[in-house]
């Protein structure tokens, strides 16, 4: 099925691009596309029309225009400037127009650029003549966001409306119809200079609102207009605010909302009630500023040598040391993205400090890079992924240096050119691959000597005028222009920290911190960044040996093996880390290592490898001494243990079969941890062994076994904290020698707990004469209780006079004595 | 760019870490010791300090910031931080923006910049020394608050230059012989001779004030009394000790022109005030309460009573406070402050640096050694188990008696008695902090014991005795740990020290590193209980050395094993001799394989 839109539905601006592009062979159409960054799929069933079509409807939109346009030099701008000011040219005569700023062949260049990115097209007229499309032109005099001719704009208008602009702006159609006072109010706005007038003569209220309707690109909605500017718009006590230009609203003292729309700048787009307003393209056109070109434009600044009394900041970056580190951080304090993915702004300074690094934003680019390198994964808790790391830092060191360049090139939302760099603000504009690989370019061509750091910020600003913050930048593209100044120096300051490029600095005076003024590339720089492999024998040589001090120091030098620094850094701790790193092992180091299943031996042997000297005495007797305090002291969890009174009985319970479900394990000759439960099932499973188990309380006594009584819903006691924890087993028969022990009263509390003690052991019932307490009341009462537990003070049991569990204290009871009656326990644990 | 044939690193922390096996190490060492301290020099990198402080002492001495820069560059295998050389930079270039005048009775602070003047005179810690601003470059300052005002003028960033100069004194020819009252050839060592000198700086402002820290045994008494001989004039000396005051005593008469009339005694028993008069601290700090509870020095006003032209601080590092408050107000009195452990726990050496003066002259320990000029000394580390019949009072003692408990162990008792069998040839110190358990090892090993308790006439007569080898084992509590002037004795045995005090540590090895005559070794054995705090103390106070570049060796007791030579290794043998005595089995070494028997 064929996909066909015809061309006339088109806007014309998309019309405009779409006949240019008919003019083109299909061969070509590719070129276009990847121009722009753009993909021309074959698509079956589309013929090339429609293909054409939808590839114009591409290059109009705004974004691919902006980013078309940050794609250009400062000379291609110019000449683009030229083209749209100038224009319908033929080349011939445009190149000669300019040819007092700039070569020929410089023009041609540029010219065929801006063809290649269809920013030129041939004109409509016949013959050669180029022109700048209306679709660009409209971004160029600050459109953003499709054109808003004022013809379009006014004829959606009411004619009532368009009277009271009429009025207002001095006009007088032919006829007072709609059309006629729209095409007056059309006319009026084509008068450059008398829009232009207008302008100038504003007040400062209106040039406000004005000036802010232009800076988003001459378009706005009344709801944003009106946030930034309260006072645009008068008060309408049925509405909330007076947005229509009405008689009475021009009475009196406009608003300057009105006052705008009364001059024609700014009109209601897409009819009266509409919540849109817009400046014409008409006005714009007349506000663009004349033509204005010198030499300057067409020549890139060269490189200006750096001041003769700079010298560099010196000092030896390590940044795959830095990385190792920040790793090992990741690796002890686990910390957590935030929901934007970024690392957390606390544990970066956290890191920092602990490092000793100079500035924190190194330890976000740091961390960043891990993130972006993949070094780390997680994300409630990051940990490391040691065997990336590994690929990471076994590799040759300008390998490494090398991924981290990649790395930091692909970062987004960092801000070379703000002190916090990791972007945690609301900035619009990212800056990314696009800048870095500008920056980059010209960082290439740097003579060997370095340059100034002015000449590079104006290289950039030459060499992508709309990326880093030229004048008019700030209409073409949204959000925040970056100063070419500020992104040289934080880019400097960026490839620094990968010792890729180092400052020129001059000294300063007493009091004051040294300026840089300059930049050259270092040894490192000038291998990866202009493949002069020669550099690469400045380096110095990675080196896999350390010095052991006697003092407990460790001392790496700066072109230490990143592997071997992480080795280290697992049992020693950081003390100094600005060029050469000085470790120091401490028992704390040591035993977080040991913890870490290493050995002492492992550590002894890793530093007897690696050390230029023999290992002193202090360190092998740190090392001795750490290893065997490690583990002295054990921690487990156990829920239940056994003890038995000589070894051998322990010896056979775990010999035991029928005990395996036990999974008992030795402490001690005569104590095992039990993992099997509950206690009674534990104590059932001994007695199925032919074992007779008793019970422990807490103070480890032996307890007796006691019983609840049957048929009642055994409530578990809250059971004091020195209460006898009852063992329950089943009701085996009655004790007859219990039966006919009962009657013999004890009195006396000696009496009477030793009688209750044994009540508990044997789950007799025992009859008491107990003191009671009842709303202050004391009387006395008898009972038969199931006693339960006892504690020594209080028993816990039955009433099977009340038909409840309750307490009763020793020293109320007067007298008790066994029944010679048996219960059955009620529950169980 | 990378030298990797240079022998240092400089830090950006403004450390430099400097290679001793490297060819230009002696080089480096002279080029960077003007203008930084050293901070340690264990065996294989010495760690200088570039501060504020070494910077404005090398500009004192005349050097200037580009020269030092230079040194840095000279040297360093990597390029210099751009940072240190801003430091260095911007700290020597304040040296000599403010300079201290003598103006009539009072003192003017002179500035070269109206806006550092300014900034100097709103300070609020300055504004209550001074007296007025005499101008838009000067401000007045009585003389009394010269030491104050430095120091604080130190503390914000600021150093004056101090040209005020120095009362001369009351003169006192004195000179040092060329054969002393023994009839012995005597003179200056090289290093002694430079030391004075960078004291003595030609008598110029610029000199005259400062501290020498030299190893003990290095004769830093003669380095004194050189000083007292280019001064020429009344000299206070402050000493740790009436013993101490007796050694000094004996030295000038021994080693200088002066007579037994010139030299005076201020202590306790005596209040002498004489040409050259000694005094100990303990007299400085005696305090009097009046009838309202209200304190004074008394014996402060001796400072200030007499013309001295040289104040003698010996030990300097154990200046109390009192005498900081004192040496404020003297400065313009020449003050030599001798150490060999410019250490104090509660590190106040920068007010030792800042009143008495800047360090002068140091030298690396080893370096002497190394030279003949002290002794070379084996440091040992012999650790015990603590007794079985200790454990249980250990396990539930608070800290403070963990440590007593673990520091009088009963089985450190046959470790001091193998070890003085071991040296039965050698001049034996046994010194502890428990009186206790120091009057046990005297029973034990039959020998005199000296304690505080112990009268200085007794002390005198052991310390004689020792001397002239009549006595070849002493025991000795911390009375011995400063100024005791016992040059054969060879070998120490520590057994307990004041928890981890490390100029202790330094002191005590101090003790034996006076050269001896037969050129033998020195060896000092710490007995520590294993696991314990005494260990974990033992540390601390072990540091000091460690970082001086003495090298702990480390052996495990074994009850009932003994101690002896292991392996055929001459560790613990005395003198170099491999003969074991008759009664002792071999030792196990750390680290090392146990002997086959």
């Amino acid at each position: 099925m064929a996909l066909y839109t015809p061309v006339g539905w088109l806007d014309p601006a998309t019309q405009e691009i779409a006949g240019a592009l008919t003019r083109l062979p299909e061969a070509d159409l590719g070129r276009v596309a990847a121009a722009r960054g753009l993909e021309l799929r074959q698509i079956s069933g589309v013929d090339l029309p429609t293909r054409r079509t939808i590839l114009a409807t591409q290059l109009v939109a705004l974004p691919g225009i902006q980013l078309a346009l940050a794609e250009l030099t400062h000379r291609d701008l110019s000449v683009l400037q030229a083209v749209w000011h100038m224009g319908p040219l033929p080349a011939k005569q445009l190149v000669e127009r300019l040819q007092k700023y700039a070569a020929a062949a410089t023009v041609q260049t540029s010219l065929q650029r801006l063809r290649d990115l269809l920013l030129v097209i041939p004109a409509a007229a016949p013959g050669d003549a180029l022109a700048v499309p209306a679709a660009i032109g409209a971004v160029l005099m600050g459109r953003l966001g499709g054109a808003r001719p004022a013809q379009q704009t006014y004829e959606a208008l009411n004619s009532d409306t368009l009277g009271v602009i009429c009025a207002a702006m001095g006009l007088t159609p032919a006829k007072p119809r709609k059309q006629d006072r729209a095409q007056a109010i059309v006319a009026a706005l084509k008068d450059g200079e008398r829009v232009r007038r207008e302008v100038t003569a504003l007040s400062k209220d209106e040039r406000d609102v004005f000036q802010g309707v232009l800076e988003v690109g001459g378009t706005v909605d009344a709801w944003s207009l009106l946030q930034r500017f309260p006072k645009a718009a008068g008060k309408n006590s049925y509405y909330g605010y007076e947005l229509r230009l009405t008689q009475n609203a021009w009475r009196g003292n406009p608003a300057p909302l009105m006052s705008l729309q009364g001059r024609g700048l700014i009109a209601p787009y897409g009819g009266d009630w509409a919540n849109s307003f817009t400046v014409p393209d008409e006005v714009l056109q007349a506000l663009v500023p004349p033509l204005s070109l010198s030499a300057a434009d067409f020549a890139e600044p060269p490189f200006a040598p750096p001041p003769p009394e700079s010298r560099p900041a010196g000092g030896q970056p390590a940044p795959l040391l830095d990385l190792a580190e920040c790793l090992h951080f990741i690796d002890e304090t686990h910390p957590a993205l935030t929901q934007r993915q970024l690392f957390p702004r606390p544990a970066i300074k956290r890191m920092a400090r602990q490092l000793s690094l100079p500035d924190a934003p190194y330890a976000d680019l740091l961390a960043s890079l891990a993130l972006q390198l993949k070094l780390v994964d997680g994300n409630a808790g990051l940990k490391v992924r040691p065997k990336r790391a590994a690929e990471l830092f076994e590799q040759p060191e300008i390998e490494g240096r090398s991924a981290l360049l990649e790395g930091w090139k692909a970062l987004q939302g960092w801000r070379d050119d703000r002190d916090e760099g990791l972007d945690r603000g609301d900035a619009q504009f990212d800056i990314g691959r696009e800048e870095r690989e500008t920056a980059l370019t010209q960082l290439k061509l740097l003579p060997d000597e370095g340059a100034a750091l002015a000449s590079f910020a104006a290289r950039l600003s030459f060499a992508a005028p709309l990326r880093f913050g030229a004048a008019g930048a700030k209409t073409l593209l949204p959000g925040d222009s970056v100063s070419p100044e500020n992104f040289a120096r934080g880019f400097l300051r960026s490839l620094a920290w990968l010792g890729l490029a180092e400052p020129l600095q001059t000294s300063g005076t007493p009091g004051t911190p040294p300026e840089t003024v300059g930049l050259r590339l270092t040894p490192a720089g000038r291998v990866l960044l202009r493949g002069e492999a020669a550099a690469e024998a400045e380096l110095p040589p990675r080196t896999e040996r350390i010095i052991v001090q006697p003092t407990l120091d460790i001392l790496a030098p700066p072109n230490v093996a990143p592997a071997l620094y992480l080795s280290l850094r697992d049992f020693a701790d950081l003390r100094g880390a600005s060029g050469m790193r000085t470790l120091t092992l401490t028992p704390a180091s040591l035993r977080r290592a040991l913890d870490r299943r290493a050995t002492p031996a492992s550590i002894r042997k890793l530093l007897e490898q690696h050390s230029d000297t023999s290992l002193p005495p202090t360190v092998l007797a740190l090392l001795d001494d750490v290893g065997r305090l490690h583990g002295r002291v054990r921690v487990g969890q156990a829920n239940y243990y056994i003890t038995v009174d000589e070894p051998h009985l322990l010896v056979e319970l775990m010999a035991d079969r029928r005990l395996a479900a036990l999974k008992l394990r030795r402490l001690s000759d005569t104590v095992a941890i039990c993992y099997g439960g509950p206690i009674g099932a534990i104590l059932e499973a001994l007695r199925g062994a032919g074992q007779m188990p008793v019970a422990d309380s807490e103070a480890g006594a032996a307890l007796r076994a006691v019983a609840t009584s049957a048929g009642t819903v055994a409530k578990a006691p809250a059971a004091p904290s020195r209460a006898v924890a009852p063992a329950v087993f089943p009701l085996d028969g009655e004790d007859e020698e219990l039966l006919t022990e009962g009657g013999g009263k004890a009195r006396g509390i000696q009496a009477v707990i030793g009688l209750l003690e044994d009540a508990v052991a044997r789950r007799a019932v025992v009859e008491m004469q107990y003191r009671g307490k009842t709303n202050g009341v004391e009387r006395t009462s008898k009972r038969e209780v199931e006693i339960e537990t006892f504690d020594g003070e209080t028993a816990y049991g039955y009433d099977r006079s009340t038909g409840r569990h309750r307490q009763f204290k020793v020293e109320r009871v007067d007298w008790a004595r066994l029944t010679g009656q048996r219960f059955r326990p009620g529950y169980n644990y | 760019m990378y030298k990797p044939d240079n022998p240092f690193i400089v830090q950006s922390d403004n450390t430099v870490l400097l290679e001793v096996e490297n060819a230009l190490y002696a080089q480096a060492r002279d080029a960077l010791a003007p203008f930084a301290e050293l901070e340690k020099s264990p065996e294989h990198i010495h760690t200088y300090r570039i501060t504020p402080l070494s910077l404005w002492n090398a500009r004192a001495a005349g050097m200037a910031p580009d020269l030092m820069v230079a040194a840095l560059e000279r040297f360093s295998k990597f390029d210099v931080p751009g940072s240190v050389v801003a430091d260095v930079r911007d700290y020597a270039g304040r040296y000599g923006r403010l300079k201290l005048e003598k103006r009539g009775d009072d003192l003017v602070l002179r500035g070269d910049d109206q806006y550092l003047v300014e900034e100097i005179w709103s300070h609020k810690e300055l504004q209550r020394i001074f007296l007025a601003r005499t101008g838009p470059l000067e401000i007045a300052v009585p003389a009394h608050e010269r030491g104050r005002l430095k120091q604080a003028l130190i503390r914000i960033g600021w150093p004056a230059e101090d040209l005020a100069g120095y009362v001369e004194g009351e003169r006192l020819d004195l000179a040092l012989r060329e054969e002393t009252k023994a009839g012995l050839s005597f003179g200056l060592r090289r290093y002694q001779f430079d030391a004075a000198e960078a004291f003595w700086a030609g008598g110029t402002a610029r000199g005259g004030s400062g501290v020498l820290v030299l190893p003990c045994g290095a004769g830093k008494t003669v380095i004194g009394m050189a000083a007292m001989a280019k001064a020429n004039a009344r000299t206070l000396i402050l000493c740790t000790s009436v013993t101490a005051a007796h050694q000094w005593r004996d030295e000038l008469l021994d080693k200088t022109t002066l007579t037994a009339d010139e030299i005076g005694e201020y202590s306790g028993a005596r209040k002498e005030i004489k040409p050259v008069t000694l005094a100990t601290y303990q007299v400085m700090t005696h305090v009097k309460r009046d009838a309202e509870r209200h304190e004074t020095y008394p014996h402060l006003e001796i400072f200030n009573q007499e013309n001295w032209g040289l104040i003698v601080y010996d030990e300097v590092h154990l200046l109390p406070a009192p005498v900081f408050r004192i040496t404020a107000e003297i400065q313009a009195r020449r003050r030599l402050g001798l150490t060999a452990t410019l250490v104090r726990e509660d590190h106040r050496e920068d007010d030792v640096f800042a009143l008495v003066g800047p360090k002068r002259y140091d030298v690396p320990w080893r370096d002497l050694e190394a030279q003949g000029w002290i002794a070379t000394a084996t440091c040992v580390e012999v650790r015990v188990p603590l007794a079985e019949s200790q454990r249980m009072a250990y396990a539930v003692a608070d800290p403070t008696e963990k440590f007593r408990i673990a520091s009088t162990n009963p089985t450190k008792e046959q470790v001091v008695v193998d070890l003085a069998a071991l040296h039965r040839a050698d001049t034996v110190l046994v010194i502890g902090q428990y009186l206790e358990q120091l009057d046990r090892f005297a029973r034990l090993l039959q020998c005199p014991i000296i304690t505080g308790k112990t009268p200085n006439r007794e002390r005198e007569r052991l310390y004689a005795k020792f001397k002239a080898g009549e006595e070849k084992l002493l025991v000795v509590s911390k009375v011995a740990n400063f100024s005791i002037d016992l040059p054969d004795a060879n070998v120490a045995i520590q057994a307990s020290g004041t928890f981890g005090s490390r100029q202790e540590e330094a002191q005590r090895l101090g003790r034996i590193l006076r050269p001896k005559s037969d050129g033998g070794q020195a060896r000092f054995y710490s007995v520590v209980t294993r696991d314990t705090r005494d260990r974990d103390f033992a540390a601390n106070r072990q540091r000091f050395l460690t970082e001086q570049g003495y090298r702990y060796e480390i052996v495990d007791y074994l009850p009932g094993a003994g101690l002896s030579v292991a392996d055929g290794n001459a560790l613990l043998a005395p003198n170099g001799t491999a003969e074991l005595p008759p009664n002792v089995t071999p030792l196990r070494r750390l680290g090392a394989p146990a002997s086959p028997d």
